[in-house]
Parts: C-alpha cells; sequence; structure tokens
C-alpha cells in the first residue's frame, strides 16, 4: 500500500525512461573521415556547424533573433547568448556519447514552442531577468540535443570525436554570431534608441516570430 | 488583460504543450511495445500457395504463443524468422523487419547473449543497410559461437559492405569449411565476382543452385542471380533460360519476372519489358523494380509516367527511412539508392549528398566509391570522380557497369589509353547493362 509521505518518483522514471531506451546508441560512425587529416575534420565539422544555424537553421536563427529583440543592450544579449551556447554545448556532448538523448518527436516541437515562448516573452517583459537566463538555459539544453540529431546524420569519427564536436560547436558559435550581428547592423544599432522601437519593430516582429514559431509546432506535433 | 496574467497563461500554455508531446510519445512508444504484427495478405499467385497458408497458420499460433508468455524466447525466435523470411518474399521489409527487431529485442533484453538472437538481429541490421552496427552484432555472435556457419556468412556480407575484402573472403572459406551449402556457395560466387572472376564466380553459383531445393525462394533467388552473371558476360540466351526455369519453379516470383523484362530491354522489347516489369512491382515492394520501371517509361517516350514514378520512389524511400527511425529504431539507410534516383531525374545537388552520406558510412566499399564517381561524372567534375573511380576498381572488378563507369571517366580525365582498353573490356562480351550507358560507351570508344 502506498503510503501518504511516500515520495511520487513517477515523474523521474517518465523522463529517464524516455532517454533510457537511447542509451545503448552512441553516435553514427563516420568511416572516411576517420583516416582524415585533423585540419580537413576541424574545417569540415566548423562549416557543417556554420551551416547548420546559417543559412540551414531557421528555427535557430529566430531564437537568436528572439534573444536579441528582449531589449537593445549589449549585456542582455550577451548574456543570453551565453546561457544558450553553454548549455546546447552540454547536451550536444552528452547526447553524442549516447548518454542522454531525447527522440526527435519530442525535441523538434519543443524547439518550436521554445522559440514561440520566448518570442512572446519579448512583448511581456524589457529586462533581463534570472528566470530568462534560467529560461533560455533551459531551451539551450533542448536545441542542443536538435543539434545532435543533425550531427548524427553524418556521424563522427571515433578517433576525432571531441575535435569533431568542439569544430561543430565553434561553427554554430560563428553562425550564433552572424545572425547577433546582423541584428545589430538592421535594427538595433539604426533604430534601438528610437522611441517607436518597441512599437514598431520588437512588437511586430516577435508576434510574426510567435507565428510562425506556432505553425511549426502544430506541424512537428502532428 | 494584465501582463502578469498574459505570462502565466503563457507558462501555463507552455508546460501543457510540452506534457502532450511528451505524454503522446509516451502513448505511442507504449503502443509500439504492445503491437502485434499480423501478416499481411501476399499478392496475385503468391497469395494461393499452400506454404502461404502454412505460414500464416504458423504466425499465428506463435503471436498466441507470445500472448500467452511473452519470455517464450523460442516463438519469439521462430516468430522473428518468420517475419525476416516473409520480408524477403514478399518485399516489405519495412514492416516485418521492424516485427522480427521488436521480438529480438526483447529476447536481448532478459539475455544479451542470446546467440540466436544476435545473428537475426545482424541480420536485421544488414536488411536495413546498417552494416557496421550489422558486422558489430555479428562480431558478437561470433564470439559467443564461433563454430557457427550463418554467423560466418554474416561476417562476409557485414565485411563485404564495409569494405573489408580481405576479412570477408577469410571468413567465406571458413563458412565453407564449416557448411558447405547453398548460403556458402553464393557467398564465394559474390566474392568472385566482385575479384573479376566471373567463369569461378558462375561455377560457385551453379553449385549453390544445386545444394538448394527447386521452386524454394532462396534457390530461385540464387538461380537469378547465376542468370545475372550470365547477362553481365553477354550469354543472354543463359541468362533468359535461368529466368524462365524459377519463374516455372516459383510461379509469380517477382525477381524472376523482372529478370525476363531485362532480357526484353537487352531485345530491345521496351513495350514488353514495361509489361513484366509492371507485374514484378505488383507483385514486390522493391524500389529497384520501380526505379528500372520509370527508366524504362522514359525510353518507351512516356516522360510524364517516368517522372511521376520516380518521384513517388523518391518519396517513399525517405519516408521508409524516417518511419524506420521512429519503429524499432532501425530505420532503412537508402542513401545509395537515393543518389540513382536522383541521378534519374537529374538532380545532381541531391544525388551527390545521398552518395557522400552513404560514403561517410562505408569509405571502403567499392560499389559506394562507384556511386559517388558515378555522381561526379554526372556533374562533369571528372578529376574529382577518378580517385572514387580507381577506389571502386581496386578488388579488379570486371563488372561491365562499373567498367562503362570508369572508362567514361577515364576519357574525360585525358587517360585514353587507360578508356579504350577499360571500354573494350566493358563492351566485349556485349553485356546486358543499361542501354544508354552502353551507347554512351561505344560512342565515346569509337572516338579514342
Amino acid at each position: 500500500m502506498v503510503q501518504r509521505n511516500e515520495i511520487n518518483y513517477k515523474p523521474f522514471l517518465i523522463c529517464i525512461c524516455l532517454t533510457l531506451p537511447l542509451f545503448a546508441f552512441s553516435h553514427t560512425i563516420n568511416y572516411a573521415l576517420e583516416k582524415a587529416p585533423v585540419n580537413d575534420v576541424v574545417w569540415f565539422y566548423f562549416k557543417m556547424g556554420v551551416a547548420h544555424i546559417v543559412p540551414l537553421g531557421y528555427d535557430h536563427i529566430l531564437f537568436v533573433i528572439s534573444l536579441c529583440l528582449l531589449n537593445t543592450k549589449f549585456k542582455t544579449i550577451l548574456w543570453q547568448a551565453t546561457a544558450f551556447t553553454v548549455a546546447h554545448t552540454i547536451t550536444l556532448a552528452l547526447s553524442m556519447k549516447g548518454i542522454i538523448t531525447l527522440p526527435a518527436d519530442i525535441v523538434e516541437p519543443l524547439i518550436a514552442l521554445s522559440i514561440m515562448f520566448v518570442a512572446i516573452e519579448n512583448i511581456l517583459i524589457n529586462e533581463l531577468k534570472v528566470w530568462r537566463v534560467a529560461v533560455v538555459f533551459m531551451f539551450g539544453l533542448v536545441h542542443g540535443m536538435g543539434f545532435a540529431s543533425a550531427l548524427n546524420e553524418i556521424g563522427l569519427p571515433r578517433n576525432q570525436f571531441f575535435t569533431s564536436i568542439f569544430s561543430f560547436n565553434a561553427g554554430v558559435e560563428i553562425g550564433q554570431i552572424i545572425i547577433i550581428t546582423l541584428a545589430f547592423l538592421f535594427f538595433i544599432i539604426p533604430f534601438g534608441k528610437k522611441s517607436w522601437y518597441k512599437k514598431a519593430i520588437v512588437y511586430p516582429l516577435s508576434a510574426t516570430i510567435a507565428l510562425i514559431a506556432a505553425y511549426w509546432t502544430i506541424l512537428r506535433i502532428i | 488583460m494584465k501582463k502578469k496574467t498574459v505570462y502565466i497563461l503563457l507558462i501555463v500554455f507552455f508546460f501543457s504543450v510540452s506534457a502532450f508531446v511528451v505524454i503522446r510519445y509516451s502513448i505511442r512508444q507504449s503502443k509500439l511495445r504492445n503491437a502485434t504484427y499480423p501478416l499481411i495478405e501476399r499478392k496475385s499467385i503468391a497469395a494461393n500457395t499452400v506454404e502461404w497458408q502454412q505460414t500464416k497458420t504458423i504466425a499465428q499460433q506463435l503471436i498466441d504463443k507470445l500472448q500467452y508468455n511473452t519470455k517464450d524466447t523460442k516463438a519469439a525466435i521462430a516468430l522473428a524468422s518468420l517475419y525476416i523470411q516473409e520480408g524477403r518474399i514478399t518485399g516489405n521489409y519495412m514492416y516485418y523487419d521492424a516485427a522480427a527487431m521488436k521480438y529480438i529485442n526483447g529476447i536481448l533484453d532478459n539475455e544479451p547473449g542470446n546467440f540466436e538472437a544476435l545473428t537475426l538481429k545482424a541480420l536485421l541490421y544488414m536488411s536495413q543497410h546498417h552494416f557496421a552496427e550489422g558486422l558489430a552484432v555479428a562480431e558478437k555472435a561470433q564470439t559467443i559461437n564461433p563454430y557457427n556457419a550463418l554467423v560466418y556468412g554474416l561476417l562476409v556480407d557485414g565485411n563485404v559492405e564495409m569494405g573489408n575484402y580481405k576479412l570477408a573472403v577469410e571468413n567465406s572459406d571458413k563458412m565453407d569449411s564449416i557448411r558447405p551449402d547453398i548460403r556458402s556457395y553464393a557467398r564465394i560466387s559474390y566474392l568472385r565476382e566482385i575479384h573479376g572472376d566471373y567463369p569461378g564466380a558462375i561455377e560457385a553459383m551453379k553449385l549453390a543452385v544445386e545444394a538448394g531445393g527447386a521452386g524454394d525462394e532462396p534457390t530461385e533467388w540464387t538461380r537469378i542471380q547465376l542468370a545475372r552473371l550470365y547477362e553481365n558476360t553477354g550469354d543472354i540466351k543463359r541468362a533468359e533460360m535461368h529466368y524462365t526455369i524459377a519463374l516455372n519453379e516459383r510461379p509469380g516470383y517477382a525477381y524472376a519476372t523482372a529478370g525476363l523484362g531485362h532480357i526484353a530491354i537487352a531485345n530491345n522489347n521496351y513495350p514488353k519489358a514495361i509489361s513484366f516489369y509492371e507485374k514484378a512491382a505488383a507483385l514486390i515492394n522493391d524500389y529497384a523494380l520501380q526505379e528500372q520501371l520509370s527508366q524504362l517509361y522514359r525510353m518507351n517516350g512516356d516522360a510524364k509516367k517516368a517522372d511521376s514514378l520516380l518521384q513517388n520512389t523518391i518519396e517513399e524511400m525517405n519516408k521508409d527511412s524516417k518511419k524506420g527511425e521512429q519503429d524499432e529504431r532501425i530505420g532503412h539507410y537508402a542513401d545509395r539508392e537515393l543518389a540513382y534516383a536522383y541521378l534519374l531525374k537529374s538532380d545532381t545537388k541531391n544525388a551527390l549528398k545521398h552518395a557522400l552520406i552513404e560514403y561517410d558510412r562505408r569509405p571502403e566499399n567499392i560499389d559506394v566509391n562507384e556511386t559517388v564517381a558515378w555522381v561526379y561524372y554526372k556533374m562533369k567534375a571528372y578529376n574529382k570522380a577518378l580517385p572514387f573511380v580507381k577506389a571502386a576498381l581496386k578488388t579488379n572488378c570486371k563488372n561491365p557497369v562499373l567498367l562503362c563507369h570508369a572508362g567514361l571517366i577515364y576519357a574525360n580525365t585525358n587517360q585514353k589509353e587507360l578508356a579504350k582498353s577499360t571500354l573494350q573490356e566493358a563492351l566485349r562480351n556485349n553485356p546486358n547493362i543499361d542501354p544508354e550507358l552502353k551507347t554512351e560507351s561505344g560512342n565515346v570508344l569509337k572516338t579514342l
């Protein structure tokens, strides 16, 4: 009989069960690159990382733009970008090692949902709060698993596992920096100080991103 | 409405949708775990055989047994084997391989060292073109029982696909020494073929045919391989004879029907070839047959029908690969097949993408190297094609299609002498290969 004060482990067990079936599956092996020189491996995964954001990663692009829309302070964007980077680096490495992985059926809708969340949040808040950094960190964990599934399509050379992960991640960072730079060039620097910046730029852009993300969420759930 | 309220609603919405996604996934997984896989009715003549009625009865008995006792390993192995065989007969690999994998994984969860389950798992991986994984599982099985011929057969297949040809030959010798039978002879034949020994390959395949019972699927499949060897060496009459025998011994056998279609291509009778291929494609779900049929429609002047079938085939292949990943996590790697399908569509960008994905998995395999080389050739990137075609020829394979590909690449990289001798060798016996490739090769040869 279950006692009243007994801890309910069920939610934790569900989480563990969702990740466990994949424990046995580590990354796909890229046999071709096992024979390649380090420079080629670094360049290959670096390019792949950049391409995964610009131009192919529409969802990641919208997420990073959303991070830039909270306010115009460089520090705000830097904090969020750092939280996002640290988080997705953790899950990318853990996923590729097969230590923790979530199925694409869960990760993909959650990525879309995360974009919608930060976009709507941009309309509701103005200042960076610890909560927002924590949320971005959490979403970064999910996005990292998305990066891992893309990387798994190509696979990794076993003898250069960390080199390839590091190069891919560096590419992703450069991709993010490109988006942030473009955000500064196109709307933060020219219009950031205008009185109508929020109403004319942040709200419509955030609403559009939220709508697109909502559409993606539905599409990925169906 | 206050911002705070909206914010709370947003959080509630976010967690609700997340929970919905997770719960829905859990329900789907649980359904998959509890799913049973009834046999799907066979098509055409294959549906009227006594063997089909017996297969259905046995399958139902095994399913009932497993529902009564989920841990009945013997029944699970028997049912998984039955599914694998049914997949081979009907070509519905996606359904039957997933079904077999469910039971195999169930056994291995309880007994990770179960030899039979490991060999079947290796077989399933190979069937889904997950060759590296299949080879790894076969190697594990071999450590448990190093005296089983079947496991050496799997090691031959895995090593061939991964391009470890020396190891493949060693394992084939071992297999033959343990148990010389239809399976070992067929593998010897293939190894001889890829090492350029067509007479030896034909001799071994004849032994394979003789070692099997006439009319059995494995025997008739072997007979089809023998006919294919004759086609490659230009002996069309003998090839036709073997396709006809296979069709007589196993009425409605799709590969025999398709084989006769291939003979009709050699005779430039495209309407007849189309009729055979349409029959074969209706009997079995095989993308290679559909690709060939699409090509035939095009050669016969029906481009619209060709495009529609090709597009459909590409979509199905992509769908299978995704569906499999969700179901029992095996997923069919069809990148090499997709590369050729995209080439037929003249979509070289996607062809290259898929060819290179497969190359990353199996950089030592000669067929994969040939695919990459041919895609580069079609992109007119002849210098890029060269190292790949050289790698494809490393076993001294004399397959006429490979030699035509190599000859054309040599011709476009200013290696006229090599191109001439390679194309001459390819076309020497007038093999029955793709007429367009044959014409192109013949025309280039005339200019050398």
